[in-house]
């Protein structure tokens, strides 16, 4: 029979480096866990609305009308692909804020739950992850009527969708378990987070492409994972790299794994000292 | 660890921050932030307590003690502030029945959360959905959204999903209150059941009939201590001169 330990203080807390590991290990062995907190969310998603899963097309869409008009009233524009690039960064970039808002109060949220039952919370924040990574992949299936609208003939760059949506979720659930552990003893995490999710909503191309920012200040929007992984998807559905190299997919992946394993070193490093503030 | 030990605690130290509302704002945290150590409510106070295997411990006192505290640090919900715990094999915590519990899900679709909140797996879930829909004794109802249950029954079937998690360690935090008299008497059982199944069980109860009945050692705890020797009696004598 398995013998579990529980030392005082920071003795019996998992290392910085052990954190990932434990995060794998755990998820794997809770795997039915988390399947089920995935299915609940999908479930409970459109629960008693009457078109359902349509929602998870329709906002995207309405949403990109809606950014649409503003870019064509205030810039005119000869970009007759530009509503197919608005759609894509409004998924990629709600797939990530949606992750993000989701993780930063999953603790919070789940309090009583915490404190009657002992399971691994990092749970919460890899279903999380999970049912956002489904939605994106379920919506972005509007992709193919567009596609077929345009004549556009699908290439081989149409696989890298997959590291963007790889990373794109590495990079939500990095920080969302940061800002977590944060949110438990400062509550003003996620008023921050809100406004900082906004904020990177303008700066990380959602409605306008690569090739709209000035040259100066190309190098630095691509400095931002987010803004490669909406241009990316775009470069992966127009079979175009445009402005965008390889090496900047690289750079993003790297970038985001690193958040990513940060994030779950100091998850399981803090996570069940901040039950009693919970 | 010696094998027949199921739970090994050694000198636990808990303490819980008192949240003062007005502190929570900017410029109290400022200014009081050094002052803070001494917001702090001692839970448990080294307690220390081996708890052989197939035990039926109670756990008796005043409010506040420190009893539920003790119980969720076994369960592993709170780490120790001080001290080491050790638990051997799987550990169910009754208290506080239907947590995690969604109103908008069905009673189905309940027992396969909550089941694998608790630490079963697929097998165990399907094994023992026809046995927990039973001794929920919901009925029909099982089909429908957990919202639209009373509250009694929304306790029943909460109490009958961690009542079929099979723990190596049961803890129970006075969760005899549920349901009407039928199902308090069926709960009843079924506790006793897991424990002639030979599961090490501790327990928090007020009720003095219940623990005389169904526990071999009981501890009288205040004020984050065990208080008595491990004998019933003495524990139940400290009890009913509390307040005295």
């Amino acid at each position: 029979m398995a013998i579990r330990v529980h030392r005082g203080g920071g003795k019996g807390a998992p290392s910085l480096f052990s954190g990932p590991g434990l995060v794998f290990r755990n998820v794997w062995e809770h795997s039915t866990l988390t399947r089920h907190m995935v299915k609940k969310d999908i479930k409970l998603a459109y629960h008693g609305t009457f078109l359902g899963y349509l929602w998870t097309l329709l906002e995207p869409l309405l949403l990109t009308l809606i950014l649409y008009a503003l870019f064509v009233i205030l810039r005119g524009t000869s970009d007759e692909y530009l509503p197919l690039k608005v759609m894509l960064g409004i998924l990629f970039y709600g797939c990530f804020s949606k992750t993000m808002a989701m993780c930063t109060n999953a603790l919070i949220a789940n309090s009583s739950l915490i404190n009657q039952v002992y399971f691994p919370k990092e749970i919460f924040h890899v279903s999380i992850a999970g049912y956002q990574l489904y939605r994106l992949v379920m919506s972005l299936l509007v992709i193919i009527p567009m596609m077929i609208w345009y004549q556009i003939m699908p290439t081989i760059y149409l696989l890298l969708l997959i590291p963007a949506i790889l990373g794109i979720s590495m990079l939500g659930i990095g920080f969302g378990m940061i800002a977590s552990i944060v949110q438990v003893r400062i509550r003003d995490v996620s008023q921050l987070v809100n406004v900082l999710l906004r904020a990177g909503f303008f700066i990380s191309g959602v409605f306008y492409g690569a090739e709209h920012v000035p040259e100066k200040w190309l190098h630095i929007h691509l400095l931002n994972p987010i803004a490669v992984y909406i241009e990316v998807s775009r470069v992966a559905v127009l079979g175009d790299m445009g402005v965008i190299g390889f090496n900047h997919i690289l750079y993003a992946l790297v970038i985001s794994l690193l958040f990513m394993l940060i994030g779950m070193g100091i998850f399981k490093s803090f996570e069940s000292r901040m039950v009693k503030y919970l | 660890m010696m094998d027949d030990i199921s739970i090994s605690i050694k000198e636990v130290v808990l303490d819980y921050p008192l949240l003062k509302e007005g502190k929570r704002f900017i410029k109290e945290r400022l200014t009081k932030r050094f002052k803070a150590k001494n917001n702090m409510f001692r839970a448990l106070d080294g307690l220390s307590l081996d708890v052989k295997k197939g035990d039926v411990v109670g756990l008796i006192g005043p409010n506040g003690a420190g009893k539920s505290t003790l119980l969720r640090m076994i369960a592993g919900i709170l780490p120790p502030d001080e001290g080491e715990i050790k638990t051997r094999g799987r550990v169910g915590l009754l208290a506080g029945v239907g947590a995690g519990m969604q109103g908008n899900l069905s009673g189905i679709e309940n027992i396969e959360l909550s089941g694998s909140i608790y630490g079963m797996n697929k097998q165990e879930i399907s094994d023992s959905m026809d046995q927990i829909v039973e001794f929920s004794g919901v009925g029909d109802f099982i089909y429908q959204p957990v919202r639209t249950y009373s509250s009694g029954m929304k306790a029943r079937l909460g109490f009958s999903i961690s009542a079929h998690i099979k723990p190596d360690i049961l803890l129970i935090d006075e969760v005899f209150a549920v349901g009407d008299g039928e199902f308090g008497k069926k709960s009843k059982e079924k506790i006793s059941e897991l424990i002639n199944g030979g599961a090490t069980v501790v327990m928090v109860s007020h009720n003095m009939v219940l623990i005389k009945e169904l526990c071999n050692r009981v501890y009288y705890m205040e004020q984050g201590k065990i208080k008595s020797d491990s004998d019933v009696e003495s524990a139940l004598d400290k009890y009913s001169s509390m307040g005295k």
